[in-house]
This record gives C-alpha cells, structure tokens and sequence, in this order.
C-alpha cells in the first residue's frame, strides 16, 4: 500500500516535472521577452512558497519545517529583489504560456499535496521540491538566462542560481533522511 | 587548498567586545557590515581572518587561525545565512544580506548554516 502511495505520487511528480519540461523547454522552447521573464521568476519563486506554506500547515517533522521555513524566505527574497528590480527598469511582468503552464501544474500539485498526511505528505513534499527546483534550474539555466536581453535581470537570474542549487542539495538530504 | 585571506583590521576595543560575556557563543551580535568590516578607527593592533558568504558557500570553506584571533563572518549573499557549530555551542543568529559577524573560536571545529544545512566549513585553531 505505502509502496503504491510513494510510486503514484512519483508517477503525479515526474508528470508536473514534464508537463514543466514540454511545455517550456522541449524542441518547441518558448520565446520570451524581459516583461515575460519576469512573470516566470515571480511566479516560480512564489509557486515555491506557497508549497512551503501547505508544508508548515501539514507536516511535523522538523527537517522539513525547517527546509520549507528556508524556502518561503529565500524565495520571497528573490520576489522582493525582482519587483525592485522590475520597477527599477520600469518593466510590467507579462503574463505567459510558461507563467500559465506554472501555475495549471502548481494547482493540480497543491492538490495532491493537501489530500496527503503524515508520512505520505511528508514523501510526497520533499519528492516535489527535489523535482520542482531541478525543473527550476533547468530553466533558469537554459531558458531565462540565456533569453533575458537587460543585463541586470540576467545579473539577477544567474545570482538566484546557487541558492537555487543549493536548495535542490538540501532537499535531496531531506528526502534521502525520510527513507 | 588553502586559499589566500584577506586581513582585515579591527579596532582594539570592538575586538575585545567580541570574547566578553559567559555565553556559548563567544561570538557577537550581527552587525551591518559597514560596521565590523569598515574603516579601522582608533588604534588597529588586531588582524581578523575573514570569511566571505557567497553563492551559498562559506569562502574559504576551511581557515587555520592562531588562538585568541578573530574571524570576520560576512554574509554577501542574496539570502540570510548563519553560522552554527556542529555541536550547536555556539551561534552567530541570522546574519541578513550584508551583516557581519566576529567570533573568535576556542577550539577546532566544523560549522554549517542551520538555514541551508548543505553549506559547511571547517576551523583549526593553533
């Protein structure tokens, strides 16, 4: 029965990690603008703390309160950092296909997230955050950056990159610690 | 690989503050950067080690120093860090984007951020 949680949970996180990957950087990999790669990173970071926020509602294992504690405020710094810098260069975020793609995927993972508990929930966050920030990376790394035209919102995606990295080890060790 | 430090000076009554108190931290409250890592004003006669944090890493990761010297923590990251000894003696809070921390260590020992647990670092003290 656990078996079968864990593996369908996997099966729903490895379908949002693709549904990510083919919508946004398959062989038809979108084209977007500053104002749309803003939209992106906002949406990204803040899909990431509202997870964080589902987590400190429903788990009680101290490992992951306090990744999810990491999460909500690193990612809302980034969101800060972003909307400075957007109304800096006076740039409105533009909604996108890869900003709606974000969020259909969040809202179906949100919930599956909160019809679990205990240590179903417990697996079913960490397996998310290990596929979700790799997802993140990837396009970050082969997507955004290459893409961002203003040199500041390139300076900004390639400084989030290490936290972002940093986060994907950490959940990693939680994740291994669970099992 | 030991890599190269930069030294910065501290003024002698600002350093002495660091050891002073019965805590277990032996360390100081997080102070803005411009402050503990700022000119040297009064008399200089302490050099302190720093360690920079950045791109979520503790630069350098490992830092020999003599007994009773001082290590400058200063987080330039875009994200809070801290540092925390492994045997949670010791502390530094939360140091927020540009803040520094003094912390003159008593013995060998590894540290990590309690925030971002993949981030670690080692001292020896001689």
């Amino acid at each position: 029965m656990k078996a079968t949680t864990v593996l369908k949970w996997r099966g729903v996180a490895l379908m949002g990690t693709l549904f990510f990957a083919i919508n946004s950087f398959g062989q038809s990999t979108p084209k977007l603008t500053d104002p749309e790669i803003a939209s992106v990173a906002v949406t990204a970071n803040q899909i990431d703390v509202d997870y964080a926020g589902i987590a400190q509602r429903k788990s009680a294992d101290a490992a992951i309160l306090n990744f999810a504690k990491t999460m909500k405020t690193d990612h809302l710094g980034v969101i800060d950092m972003a909307t400075k810098l957007v109304k800096k260069l006076k740039v409105t975020p533009k909604t996108n296909s890869v900003t709606k793609s974000l969020l259909e995927g969040a809202k179906k993972t949100k919930a599956t997230l909160n019809g679990k508990s205990g240590k179903a929930f417990n697996t079913a966050y960490m397996d998310n955050e290990v596929a979700y920030h790799q997802a993140v990376i990837d396009a970050v790394e082969k997507v955004l950056i290459p893409q961002a035209q203003n040199a500041e919102l390139k300076a900004l995606l390639v400084q989030v990159l290490p936290a972002l990295k940093a986060h994907l080890e950490h959940a990693k060790m939680v994740q291994k610690a669970l099992k | 690989m030991r890599i190269k430090i930069l030294p910065v000076a501290f003024a002698l009554a600002m350093a002495t503050g660091c050891t002073s108190g019965t805590d277990k931290t032996a360390g100081h409250k997080p102070d803005p950067v411009s402050e503990a890592a700022g000119t040297p004003a009064g008399n200089v006669t302490e050099q302190a080690r720093v360690v920079v944090i950045e791109q979520m890493k503790f630069v350098p990761d490992t830092i020999t120093v003599k007994k009773g010297d001082t290590i400058l923590f200063v987080n330039k990251d875009i994200v809070p860090h801290d540092v925390t000894g492994v045997d949670q003696h010791w502390a530094s809070g939360t140091l927020a984007p540009g803040s520094s921390w003094r912390f003159v260590p008593r013995q060998d020992g590894d540290y990590f951020c309690s925030i971002h647990v993949v981030m670690k670092g080692r001292i020896t003290v001689h």
